[in-house]
């Protein structure tokens, strides 16, 4: 069995690379979006730590965990945020936040629109049984 | 402490310099229409100081200061890496002559203003902005090195730029200021180049006389007449010449002592003084002056054909301006037989900047005199016959006139001889290229006889024919308050005496040489000075033409007047003008005038529509790019990722396969 | 490990302690924050801090390096280096936090004011981290901890769409800008064996000047491209525009300066354009270089291009904007371009030769770009009101009659931006310019282009600054500008336009300038030493 030599970490890491930057162009949904450019990060990784191994010292490892740690700070920035743009469009679709830019310049719009989610079913419900709960007056007024 | 000219030196631009940072301040809300006297105070301030400077400079025989012929203070401005900058000035007899044009036509300037501008909302910010000038221009010709030189240089294009859009009311005026403002500075990143590249090339030194002594030895000589030439550039954008002579007449949208102050006296004559001063460059490059002196006498030429149709006064004495400032360059250019000959050169064009400087500014004044008495109006269609209504005004226009013209033994006449003298002199046959400047001499002299032509036609067209006034005026038509006419009259004594008091006498050329930091000036030379300054031959000849040019104007505008109207409407009309009229008429017209209307209006349309045309391009280049360049920026966050790995690629390939 | 390292990596905590002030007073505001809300309360904290930081640091800052064999040994492994460029620039970096501190003081809702100014702390200290960083996992942290909360910041202060649009495009592409920053990190990191900048110039100087192995271009030029995205060099600049419009203007003014300041930092300290004590240089090869990846043939020839690319896309996109802040963001791109001409001149100057460095240069430019585009947006924002909101150059029309001395500190500024003589643009400029002019030997007429073509973009810029000093003195308002009563804001506006204008003439020029020139005066003495 041949020893797996430096060069096909790197060239592991490199596709890692490429596909995340692909998808990262490529794909319209924020989240995936997100996730395309955490694969880009993964592929350093593999670059690193196959480094860290050919180069036998520990430098590459802690480049590594101080990424992966920041990619985890960056993941909860992006769920807020994508929550909050979700809220705002009910959406994630990334090519529907084009409203700065050139000011005589038309938005571009997708010829083939993205397929409509498809149908959730209704969630089951019981029926209902006993006497209805009173709602308090607050209540009723916050809602 | 007054006895020794450098503890004074540098107030003479902080003088003004302080009337405008208080006026700034204080203007609006206290000194309001009071603001004039600190910018008359600072400028008479800097007037008297400058006289002294003079006075200094002219005692200083041979080397008793510091070993140089001038007087000169340093400071440091900062420091780049191992070299300071200097903010440095000095005064020799170049800078003292200027010193003394600068602020004494500036003092009668600020006078003028004061009636002038009287009842004008923005009256202190105009006196501001007239102070702030006069700081600029009066270290803009303090200077010793070309860093501070090209500071001034900024500085007195923003001040022109804020007093002719001084009236921003008026569109026009806001277009011109900006046009003002960005041709000057097309020419100026031409400067800015060439003091780049003396700074390299002359051992990291800008100061004159460093650069200079350097020049002397240096061995590269297509470089060095690049270097000119892009110096020559910044002169051509600030002293319209051609092509970058466009911005000036539409300059006179500012207030008329502007144009008196800015674009005829001083400001648009940093060009002049920047190309005098760097003689010792130029000496070096003969075929940079041969294209200084080509470019100057095509600009003569094309602008006294534009002027001689101009119906606007102002813009009649604009494009007399961009003509003068070109026979101005013409004897800068034709220095190049020897050392000798470039001294008169100089001194010649100096001399005809400081006569220049008092007869048009007395033009510019006495056409805002009649604007003033016009209710603003200066269209010479409008009006005429004002002799009789405007006494003084009258008089004095009609020194200006004569000196412009160049009447002889007037102002005019004894600077523009020297100037076709010299020119002559560099067209004897054998010198370097004697034919061209032989056709250069003629150009010359042909422009002094349009100049002479559409001098008086103005002058003729605003004072003499029937008295019309338009209804503008009003109540308004009168002479000018005295606060106006005294600057007037005193101008007026100047631009005729000024030349005959220096002209023959050789007193202004001798003083110029005499305390010129130029180390390749020869000295004490003043008896062989009018053997070059002043050719009798020329002076016959160019005052011939010159009064055939105002006997021509006088005999289409006062004798037939109907002749230039009907000159007017074109080829129709001139079957039946020249069918009626007597066999000298005939002659008169198909001979000179036509040739010469047919000319005027090439050149009007060349200058408006190609010339104006191509500067307005340039200016709409970024533009269209921008508009090429602009659908990268459509928003998409994709789109942009995009395009930023497409760099990195385009990177990989531009390195990795290089 | 030995005790030496111990000592030092113990020691070092002293000298990060105005770092750690700032992330001590900024997690004691996002605590303090739930408690209690109220702009003021906070912003007096924020600036306290930033006071006692600058305190802090000023005694720390003597540090020294032990001479000899233990401070080479020192430089070689620690991950933060203390040097003079160090310090400068961390004080730039408070200085410029205390501006934004005031800046704000009135922008900022009362209920995000806690958030928003410990952001802005951890910015500041992030920073100063920068600059100090001498390993490729500090470097990392540190940039991290500018991006990070920049994100939060961009989205704090206001929560409309086009806030929420330009947090999420800056986001995006600033997460995939690290990406390709840690990508040519990782292999700059095996190319050396080693994350220690000092030692990965070590040995690559060991390789002298001429072409460098095909790795370490791809290095180069990915790491140009993470850090391109933060000093908005073209092509890395799109999100610019678009986050500069939709960001709050407190926002773009941060995103204006400090990004540009770190980014810099990290490339003159990644390249090797400042290389610290210890670090063989070669004396061999091409004279006048310095050493470095900025060594090889290919970075100044990339720089040239990015430079040349980056101020003319800049300038001719700002033409044809009516935005103020979308003007302002190309300006901010040109002016990276003005600087990144000084970096692509470095390598060919160095000050015995001619008199000028394109190190000094660009740290004076970065100082004089800092203050007059803090300057610029802060009228912006003065001028703001919700009722009557300054976002055209339009709105600016006849404010030289409202707002007399306003209008006067924004030409200021705009002149600065031009470069008018006696306006710390000028002087950065003319450094910048006589720095290409100054490259000597087969490249100068390149340079020269180069220097050509940045006066030409100069030029253009006075078309579109000249535009807003016209509509304010030469137009008159529809609706006039109110303004509010904000003291702090006036104060911001004054300190710039003060050192606007200081920072070009004597003594203010020439304090700067030896400030600069002792922060990078390490690099002028190299001390070639034996390999390790």
């Amino acid at each position: 069995m041949t020893p797996v030599g430096l060069q096909s970490y790197l060239v592991l890491g490199a596709i890692l690379f490429g596909l995340g930057a692909i998808g990262f162009l490529a794909r319209r949904n924020l989240i995936l979006m997100f996730l395309s450019a955490e694969m880009m990060v993964q592929g350093v990784a593999v670059n690193l730590l196959a480094f860290s191994r050919f180069r036998g010292n520990l430098g590459g490892q802690v480049l590594t965990l101080f990424m992966i740690t920041v990619a985890a700070c960056e993941a909860a920035i992006a769920l807020a945020l994508i929550l909050m743009l979700y809220r705002r469009r009910k959406s994630l679709d990334v090519s529907l936040w084009q409203e700065l830019r050139e000011p005589d310049q038309d938005a571009v719009i997708d010829e083939e629109p993205l397929p409509l989610p498809p149908m959730e079913e209704p969630s089951p419900r019981l029926t209902p049984a006993g006497p209805a709960p009173q709602k308090r007056e607050e209540e009723v007024s916050h809602v | 402490m007054f006895s020794d000219p450098r503890y004074y030196l540098w107030l003479i631009p902080a003088l003004p310099l302080l009337a405008a940072a208080v006026i700034g301040v204080l203007g609006k809300a206290i000194l309001r229409d009071r603001s004039h006297w600190l910018c008359i105070g600072g400028a008479i301030g800097a007037c008297i100081l400058s006289f002294m400077t003079l006075s200094a400079v002219s005692g200083l025989e041979g080397d008793r200061i510091d070993g140089h012929r001038c007087i000169r203070i340093y400071y440091t401005w900062f420091h780049a890496g191992n070299v300071d900058i200097p903010f440095s000035l000095q005064a020799d007899g170049l800078t003292a002559v200027m010193l003394v044009t600068v602020t004494f036509i500036g003092s009668l300037i600020a006078i003028y203003s004061v009636g002038y501008m009287h009842g004008d909302p923005g009256f202190p910010r105009f006196f501001a902005a007239v102070s702030l000038f006069l700081a600029s221009m009066t270290l803009l010709v303090l200077a010793n090195n070309f860093i501070v030189l090209f500071a001034a240089w900024e500085g007195v294009g923003l001040c022109s730029y804020l007093l002719v859009g001084f009236w921003y009311a008026k569109p026009s005026a806001a277009d011109a200021a900006r046009k003002a403002f960005l041709v000057t500075r097309l020419g100026d990143v031409g400067l800015f180049l060439g003091i780049l590249l003396i700074w390299v090339n002359f051992g990291y030194s800008l100061e004159y006389d460093v650069v200079f002594e350097r020049a002397r030895s240096f061995d590269n000589h297509g470089l060095l007449v690049v270097i000119c030439l892009l110096l020559f550039s910044g002169a051509v954008g600030k002293s319209a010449q051609f092509p970058l002579h466009v911005w000036l007449p539409d300059a006179m949208e500012g207030p008329s002592p502007v144009s008196a102050l800015i674009h005829a006296a001083t400001m648009v004559t940093a060009g002049v003084y920047l190309v005098a001063r760097c003689t010792p460059l130029f000496g070096q490059a003969p075929e940079a002056q041969l294209v200084v002196a080509c470019i100057a006498a095509g600009t003569a030429l094309l602008a006294a054909l534009i002027a001689l149709t101009q119906s606007d006064l102002k813009r009649v004495l604009a494009y007399s301006t961009i003509s003068q400032l070109g026979y101005m360059f013409l004897a800068l250019g034709s220095g190049t037989m020897d050392h000798r000959l470039a001294a008169v050169a100089v001194t010649a064009a100096i001399f005809h900047l400081f006569t220049h400087a008092f007869f048009k500014a007395l033009l510019f004044l006495g056409a805002g005199s009649v604007m003033h008495a016009m209710g603003g109006i200066i269209d010479m269609r409008r009006f005429s016959g004002l002799r009789r209504l405007l006494p003084v005004t009258h008089w004095t226009f009609l020194c200006g006139a004569g000196a412009l013209a160049g009447i002889p033994l007037l102002s005019g006449f004894w600077s523009k001889d020297e100037i076709l003298a010299v020119t002559k002199q560099a067209g004897q046959p054998g010198s370097f290229a004697s034919g061209i400047y032989l056709l250069l001499f003629f150009i010359g002299v042909a422009t002094a006889g349009l100049t002479g032509f559409y001098t008086f036609r103005a002058y003729f067209l605003t004072f003499w024919g029937e008295e019309k006034v338009p209804h503008e005026a009003g109540h308004h038509a009168h002479e000018s308050p005295p606060v106006m006419t005294l600057p007037l009259c005193v101008l007026a004594v100047g631009a005729v005496g000024a030349g005959l008091v220096f002209g023959p006498t050789g007193w202004f050329g001798g003083f110029l040489e005499e305390h010129w930091v130029n180390p390749e000036f020869p000295r004490r030379l003043l008896s062989d000075r009018a053997e070059h300054a002043h050719d009798y031959l020329v002076m016959l000849f160019s005052s011939i033409v010159a009064l055939t040019g105002v006997g021509a104007a006088y005999w289409m505008y006062v004798r037939q007047p109907a002749l230039a109207d009907s000159l007017a409407r074109a080829w129709t009309g001139l079957y039946e003008l020249s069918r009626n009229k007597f066999y000298l008429d005939d002659f008169f017209y198909s001979m000179i005038v036509k040739p010469l209307t047919v000319l005027a209006l090439l050149a009007r349309v060349v200058d408006q529509y190609i010339v104006d045309g191509l500067v307005d391009l340039v200016g709409q280049v970024p533009a269209f790019i921008g508009y090429a360049v602009r659908p990268v920026q459509n928003g998409l966050v994709q789109f942009y990722a995009l395009l930023m790995a497409l760099g990195v690629g385009g990177f990989f390939l531009a390195i990795l396969l290089r | 490990m030995n005790d030496l390292q111990n000592a030092l990596l113990a020691g070092q905590f002293r000298y990060i302690l105005p770092e750690i002030v700032l992330a001590v007073a900024a997690t004691g505001i996002f605590i303090g924050g739930t408690f209690r809300s109220g702009r003021y309360l906070w912003s007096w904290a924020a600036l306290g801090s930033l006071v006692a930081s600058l305190f802090v640091l000023t005694i720390t800052a003597g540090f020294v390096l032990p001479s000899g064999e233990a401070g080479r040994t020192a430089t070689f492994s620690t991950p933060l280096l203390f040097d003079s460029l160090a310090n400068f620039v961390r004080v730039l970096a408070i200085v410029a936090g205390i501006l934004l501190v005031l800046f704000s003081w009135n922008e900022v809702p009362d209920r995000h004011a806690a958030d928003y100014l410990a952001c802005l702390l951890v910015i500041i200290g992030g920073v100063g981290l920068t600059a100090c960083a001498n390993d490729l996992v500090s470097l990392y942290l540190a940039l991290e901890l500018i991006s990070i909360p920049t994100y939060i910041l961009l989205y704090l202060p206001r929560h409309d769409d086009a806030a929420q649009e330009a947090a999420l495009k800056y986001f995006l592409l600033s997460i995939f800008s690290s990406a390709l920053l840690l990508f040519g990190f990782s292999y700059l990191y095996g190319l050396t064996g080693t994350t220690n900048i000092a030692a990965i110039l070590h040995t690559l100087y060991g390789q002298g000047g001429g072409d460098m192995p095909a790795v370490a271009q791809i290095a180069l030029i990915t790491v140009v491209a993470g850090l391109g995205f933060r000093i908005t060099a073209a092509p890395f600049h799109f999100y610019a525009p678009d986050v500069y419009q939709g960001a709050p203007t407190v926002g773009a003014a941060l995103l204006a300066s400090l990004p540009k300041l770190a980014g810099f930092i990290a490339l003159l300290r990644v390249l090797g354009f400042v290389t610290p004590d210890g670090v063989l240089v070669p004396v061999a090869g091409r004279p006048h270089v310095l050493p470095g990846m900025a060594l090889s043939d290919q970075v100044p020839i990339l720089f040239w291009f990015l430079a040349a690319f980056t101020m003319s896309l800049g300038n001719l996109l700002a033409v044809l904007q009516d935005n103020l802040k979308r003007l302002l963001a190309y300006s901010s791109v040109a002016h990276a371009g003005y600087m990144l001409v000084a970096l692509a001149a470095a390598p060919y100057l160095s000050e015995r030769s001619s008199g000028s460095d394109g190190v000094h240069a660009l740290l004076y430019y970065l100082v004089a770009y800092g203050v007059m585009t803090i300057g610029a947006f802060a009228v912006i924002a003065f001028l703001s009101t919700p009722e009557r909101p300054v976002d055209n150059v339009e709105d600016l029309a006849g404010l030289s009659g409202s707002h007399p001395y306003v209008a006067l500190m924004l030409a200021v500024f705009m002149f600065s931006l031009i470069g008018m003589p006696l306006t710390a643009g000028f002087t950065g400029k003319f450094l910048i310019f006589f720095g290409a002019m100054n490259v000597v030997g087969e490249q100068a007429d390149l340079y020269r282009w180069l220097a050509v073509i940045g006066m030409l973009n100069a030029a253009v810029g006075g078309w579109y600054y000249l535009r807003i000093i016209a509509v304010m003195y030469l137009r008159t308002a529809l609706r006039p500008i109110q303004g509010r009563r904000n003291v702090p804001g006036l104060v911001t506006l004054i300190v710039c336009a003060v050192l606007t204008i200081g920072l070009s003439i004597p003594p203010g020029a020439n304090v700067l300038l030896d400030a600069v020139k002792n922060a990078t005066g390490i690099k002028s003495t190299p001390s070639p030493i034996a390999q390790r």
